[in-house]
């Protein structure tokens, strides 16, 4: 609920600064940006589910991108199989992520800082660092096209998040991923295996860093090889900021949406309001602290609240 | 000592470091050229640096993703010293690193004041100083450095193999060696990485002590950075956005736990020249240049899954004796109760 309400204050500060900000095609543009920023954010609240990191999101995002550029525009493969070649590129290297974290032991920050490293170099090397240009029409015209103010795209990042949300709602591999989180040694002891739910959590993160790719894609009407370069901060910004806890266990595929919308409402309100661009580097890194403080100062409301009940209890019962 | 030399991971390296560079001589062209060791004595000085600032921090079981940030801030503001104000050049050095040991301390604060885990805290807060960096700088980058600062980049030590940049970098590890050696703030840093609440009941300080270390880091990535700034002759708004991963592969691969309580300076230092040897070497090999950031990642990924695996079975073989003793000894046991 906080989350509604700093979103209602922007937007009506934003309307009272620029007379551009409520026009249909204004909110076509925060709408396009939230529905990439939302499966960014998905893939990682994916890692996070089993008290994860992962330094890879960007990496992955822009190597998928860059096989299907390649596939489509050096190929001439057709459009459907190589957006599925480049999903399944993004599986594959989330996949390696989670047995490399999962069997080497090394620690999945320095395992994914590295791969992330190796996939963004290796979209570098393949592009020789000029994007491919000329995709397919249809493909263009689901990343920019729009119903008045709907973007296509933000479709196809609804069904992503319903599909996450069932997951981790009532699907067993959700379940697991979210017992491992929250509690790994107890999920072990009942017979779930730790290493299992986060080789599942690395493919989903990476999976889900393929279609945020290829959403990218879409939108710039070029695969870039740098497209996820500023991913790293934004990744971790929208789980946090919609409410999905760092240490595991509990994900909110919900909030993760607000939190796009939020911060992609921001950034676009910044810009409008004539203001450097670089404020919105800056404010991303303040959102995060205001999200999580007040995270936690629900959290102790909480607590409050138990122990006010817990003392009113007590003096009942006893004699 | 040979036992030290495992466990850090220095000997190991310096092997590393020697195969490499047999190969890439044999193999490649000009790989032992005095031009190309002193670019590599250049690089490899300024990424020990960029190393020892996350090293710091590692030690008491932190994570500081700012360090690149902080570089750039203490560089910014050092060539607007410089530069607009006409500050002096040692003076400035001095003033940016001032700043750079403040916006150290400051994350540490935070980090106490939130309670929040340290990557959180300094990933959003390198957004905030690179937001306000670029921002008071309008991302303009200062070209026109005096001498002072630009001859120390490009002057020779002793031999023309060697930079002069190496003084510093060796200068901070002999420091680092007495401050984890022979100091006793060292040691509460170790004992905070260690076991954080059993430092505490034993009367160590630990908001000083983690307050004290980011301080040092911010220092030395404003050292590092002031490093790049003379080699490159200028001051750029883009600097640091690369020293995420060398800043943590340094340390880690030189032995250090990512979990705090165990840190290696000599390992450090030979992770550092081994990561810049292996870049070089792809240059002398004509990789293409497109190619090397994906090879370095996959020849550091390699070394430090294989650095565990080893780390691992050792581990295996030590409690491994241990049940071969304590069997012994419970059958020893049996046999004289029988």
């Amino acid at each position: 609920m906080p989350l509604l309400g700093v979103m209602l204050l922007a937007s009506v500060v934003f309307t009272l600064i620029s007379s551009e900000f409520l026009t249909t095609f204004n909110i076509y543009v925060i709408l396009s940006s939230a529905a990439l920023l939302a499966v960014i954010g998905l893939s990682q609240l994916s890692v996070l589910s089993v008290g994860e990191f992962s330094l890879a999101v960007g990496g992955i995002g822009e190597f998928s991108a860059v096989i299907v550029g390649y596939l489509l525009v050096r190929r001439g493969v057709p459009l459907a199989p190589a957006l599925l070649a480049g999903l399944a590129v993004g599986t594959a290297a989330g996949f390696v992520n989670g047995v490399l974290v999962a069997k080497s032991g090394v620690s999945g920050f320095i395992v994914t800082l590295a791969t992330g490293g190796a996939f963004a170099g290796a979209s570098l090397a393949i592009t020789e660092t000029s994007p491919y240009t000329g995709l397919p029409h249809v493909f263009n015209s689901f990343g920019t096209g729009r119903l008045s103010f709907l973007p296509y795209c933000l479709g196809a990042t609804l069904v992503v998040a319903v599909v996450v949300a069932v997951l981790y709602r009532s699907r067993p591999a959700g379940r697991r991923m979210l017992a491992v989180g929250g509690n790994a040694e107890a999920a072990e002891l009942s017979g779930l295996s730790k290493t299992r739910a986060i080789i599942w959590a690395h493919s989903l993160s990476g999976l889900l860093a393929s279609i945020a790719g290829v959403i990218a894609m879409a939108q710039l009407h070029e695969a870039n090889p740098s497209a996820g370069t500023d991913w790293l901060i934004q990744s971790f910004a929208i789980p946090i900021i919609g409410g999905t806890a760092l240490a595991g266990g509990s994900v909110s595929v919900g909030g993760v949406l607000v939190a796009a919308v939020i911060l992609a409402t921001i950034n676009d309100g910044l810009i409008l309001s004539d203001v450097d661009p670089f404020w919105v580097t800056l404010v991303e890194g303040l959102l995060i602290f205001v999200a999580v403080l007040l995270g936690r100062a629900q959290a102790w409301r909480l607590y409050g609240r138990a122990l006010a009940r817990l003392g009113r209890l007590l003096p009942r019962t006893a004699p | 000592m040979l036992g030290r030399l495992t466990q850090s991971n220095a000997g190991g390296l310096v092997l590393l470091t020697a195969v490499s560079w047999f190969v890439y001589q044999a193999v490649g062209e000009g790989f032992l050229s005095s031009f190309n060791l002193f670019t590599l004595s250049q690089l490899a000085a300024q990424t020990a640096v960029i190393g020892f600032a996350q090293l710091v921090v590692i030690a008491i079981g932190r994570l500081n993703l700012a360090v690149g940030a902080v570089g750039l801030s203490v560089v910014m503001f050092t060539g607007w010293l410089v530069e607009t104000v006409g500050v002096s050049p040692g003076l400035a050095v001095l003033a940016g690193l001032v700043l750079g040991a403040a916006m150290g301390a400051f994350m540490g604060w935070v980090e106490l004041r939130t309670g929040l885990h340290s990557f959180i805290v300094t990933l959003a807060i390198q957004s905030v100083y690179i937001g306000i960096v670029l921002i008071v700088s309008n991302g303009v980058s200062v070209t026109t450095l005096p001498s002072g600062i630009t001859d120390f980049g490009s002057k020779w030590l002793f031999v023309p193999e060697l930079s002069l940049l190496v003084v510093p970098a060796v200068a901070i590890a002999a420091a680092l060696l007495y401050l984890f050696r022979r100091s006793s703030f060292g040691w509460k840093m170790l004992a905070v990485g260690a076991n954080e609440p059993a430092a505490e009941l034993s009367g160590v300080r630990v908001s000083r002590v983690v307050i004290g270390s980011f301080a040092l880091s911010g220092l030395l990535a404003g050292v590092a950075g002031v490093m790049e700034m003379s080699r490159v002759a200028a001051a750029l708004p883009s600097m640091g956005t690369d020293w995420l991963l060398p800043a943590f592969i340094v340390p880690i691969l030189g032995g250090a736990f990512l979990t705090g309580g165990f840190v290696s300076i000599s390992g450090a230092v030979m992770a550092a020249i081994f990561l810049e040897s292996i870049a070089a070497g792809l240059v002398s090999l004509n990789v293409a240049t497109y190619w090397q950031a994906f090879a370095e990642a996959i020849v550091l990924l390699v070394a430090v899954v294989a650095d565990q695996a080893r780390r691992r079975r050792r581990q295996r073989i030590k409690t491994g004796g241990v049940l071969r003793a304590e069997v012994r000894r419970a059958e020893h046991d049996e046999r004289a109760y029988a």
